[in-house]
Parts: C-alpha cells; sequence; structure tokens
C-alpha cells in the first residue's frame, strides 16, 4: 500500500465525519440514528482494513477480533431481560 | 540497512505473524471486550432512559468534531511514519511520530478544556448516571491515549537510533485501535443520545 492510498483514505475519513455531522444536524429521526452508525461502521472498517492492515492479516488475527465482538454480542443478548425487562418493570413500579 | 529494518521489509513476505505484531493483536481482542463491555451497559441503558437525551444536549460537539480530525490526523501521521520505517528511512518515520505525539496531546488538551466547562456547568460524573458513563468511557479512552503517547515517545527513541524499527508498526496498531474507539465514542456521546 502507498502514502498516496493512506492520504486518500484519510480524505474519505473526514467527509464521513462531515457525513455523520450533517446527520446529527438534520433531524431527531432513527434514520439519522442508523445513518450516524453505520457511517460509524464504514470509518472504523477503512481504518481497520487500510491503516491497519487487517485485510492483508491472516485469517486466524480476524477471527481473534470477531470473538471478541462475538462476546459483547452474547453480552448484550444476555443483558437485555435484565436491564430492559426486570429493570424496567421495577423502575415503573 | 540493519537487520531489524530488514525484517520489517520481510514482514509482508512473511508466512506467519511477526511475535510483535501477534501480541499487539492479543492486546487489543482484550481491549475490545473491555471497551465494547462499557459501551455495551451504557446502550443497554440509554434504551431505558430516554431522558438522557436532555444531558446529552450539553455535550461539546464542536469540540466532539475537532478531536474526531485531530485523532484521524493522528491515525495518518503514525501509517506514514509505519511506512517511512518500512522503507528504511527512520529519520521521516521519526518525524510524522513526533507529529502523532503533538496531535495526541491537542486531542488532551481540548478534552482538559472539554471537562473543564463541564465541570464548571455543573456537570459531574455524580450529577446523573449519562454523565457517569460520559466521564467513565472518555476518560478510560484519555487513559489509552495517555498510554500511546507514551508507547510512541518510547518508540520513538529507538527509530532515531535505528533501533527495532518494527515497533513503528505496533504502536501504531495500537494507536489506531484508540481511534477506532473514538470513532464509536463520538456518535454515541455527541451525536446519536440528542435523539
Amino acid at each position: 500500500m502507498n502514502r498516496g492510498t493512506y492520504i486518500k483514505i484519510y480524505f474519505v475519513l473526514l467527509a464521513m465525519v462531515g457525513v455523520s455531522v450533517l446527520l446529527g444536524l438534520a433531524g431527531h429521526t432513527r434514520i439519522a440514528v442508523a445513518g450516524i452508525f453505520a457511517t460509524a461502521l464504514f470509518k472504523a472498517s477503512l481504518v481497520l482494513g487500510y491503516y491497519m492492515h487487517l485485510k492483508a492479516e491472516k485469517n486466524w488475527v480476524k477471527w481473534m477480533l470477531g470473538s471478541g465482538v462475538a462476546c459483547l454480542v452474547i453480552l448484550f443478548v444476555g443483558l437485555v431481560p435484565d436491564i430492559v425487562y426486570v429493570y424496567g418493570r421495577i423502575a415503573g413500579n | 540497512m540493519s537487520t531489524a529494518a530488514t525484517a520489517t521489509l520481510d514482514r509482508y513476505e512473511s508466512p506467519s505473524v511477526a511475535t510483535g505484531r501477534m501480541g499487539m493483536w492479543w492486546v487489543l481482542a482484550s481491549e475490545i471486550v473491555i471497551f465494547g463491555g462499557a459501551v455495551v451497559c451504557y446502550l443497554l441503558y440509554r434504551w431505558h432512559h430516554p431522558e438522557w437525551a436532555e444531558s446529552a444536549v450539553h455535550t461539546n460537539e464542536l469540540i466532539g468534531v475537532i478531536n474526531t480530525v485531530v485523532l484521524l490526523t493522528s491515525s495518518l501521521t503514525i501509517v506514514l511514519a509505519h511506512d517511512a520505517a518500512h522503507h528504511g528511512d527512520a529519520a521521516r518515520a521519526k518525524r510524522l511520530m513526533g507529529f502523532t505525539i503533538l496531535l495526541g496531546l491537542a486531542f488532551l488538551c481540548f478534552k482538559a478544556y472539554e471537562y473543564s466547562h463541564e465541570v464548571a456547568a455543573g456537570f459531574t460524573p455524580v450529577k446523573n448516571l449519562f454523565w457517569s458513563f460520559y466521564y467513565f468511557l472518555t476518560g478510560l479512552h484519555a487513559l489509552h491515549i495517555v498510554a500511546g503517547l507514551i508507547a510512541i515517545a518510547t518508540v520513538m527513541r529507538g527509530v532515531g537510533r535505528r533501533e527495532n524499527m518494527q515497533r513503528v508498526e505496533y504502536v501504531g496498531i495500537y494507536w489506531h485501535f484508540v481511534d477506532v474507539v473514538w470513532i464509536f465514542l463520538f456518535p454515541l456521546l455527541y451525536l446519536a443520545p440528542k435523539f
């Protein structure tokens, strides 16, 4: 990968910051929130893929990082009943 | 060219992952769970507390944007430093690492300014749960910035003597990870919570 590619990626990242700020100003809708987080995911994928060279990394490295993310998904799904349902019912009493 | 620099040049052709890089990926895998766990807790509470939007409007979005640009720029300078080290250009690598340190310090200065104004306005970590999460997440991130700056400064000293050039990549990977964390914290704490 050459310097030109890194600089191009940088300007794409800056443009994405602008897009997310505009989405934040556009209106308080679910679509805007989804857009803001989609933009964040895109920015993160660019940094991971091109700046951290994860694209060129061995597959086991990707699996190792993916397993960390999988743990978070399990944590989120596992805590939803406690935090949202049980906690919500107590708060409502 | 030193043996270390030659090893760096061979990095992409090597059939296995270099030990230092492998160690860094292990560190980052654990960091994903540390930061991710806190973010998951924040999301779950935020889901149940729509009134947090009233607190979130008091976060300083302009400084959030400036700090995002500062960190993205520092990611560019450190990846260019890695590129320079990869090509054996120690002087350029050292100069770019110096820029990265300056940008990291600028991030911390903006953060300190932001904290001081928020605390002065009464938005302390004990104000409510939103502000507790805000200070915890951004404070933990700032601590990682400080750790990254110390690591970059340490590696930079070696690069000046053309020693351990491969370490530029390792601190670079760490620094990019800190950037990725901020990429998610920025919308979580500055943009989306106002909704």
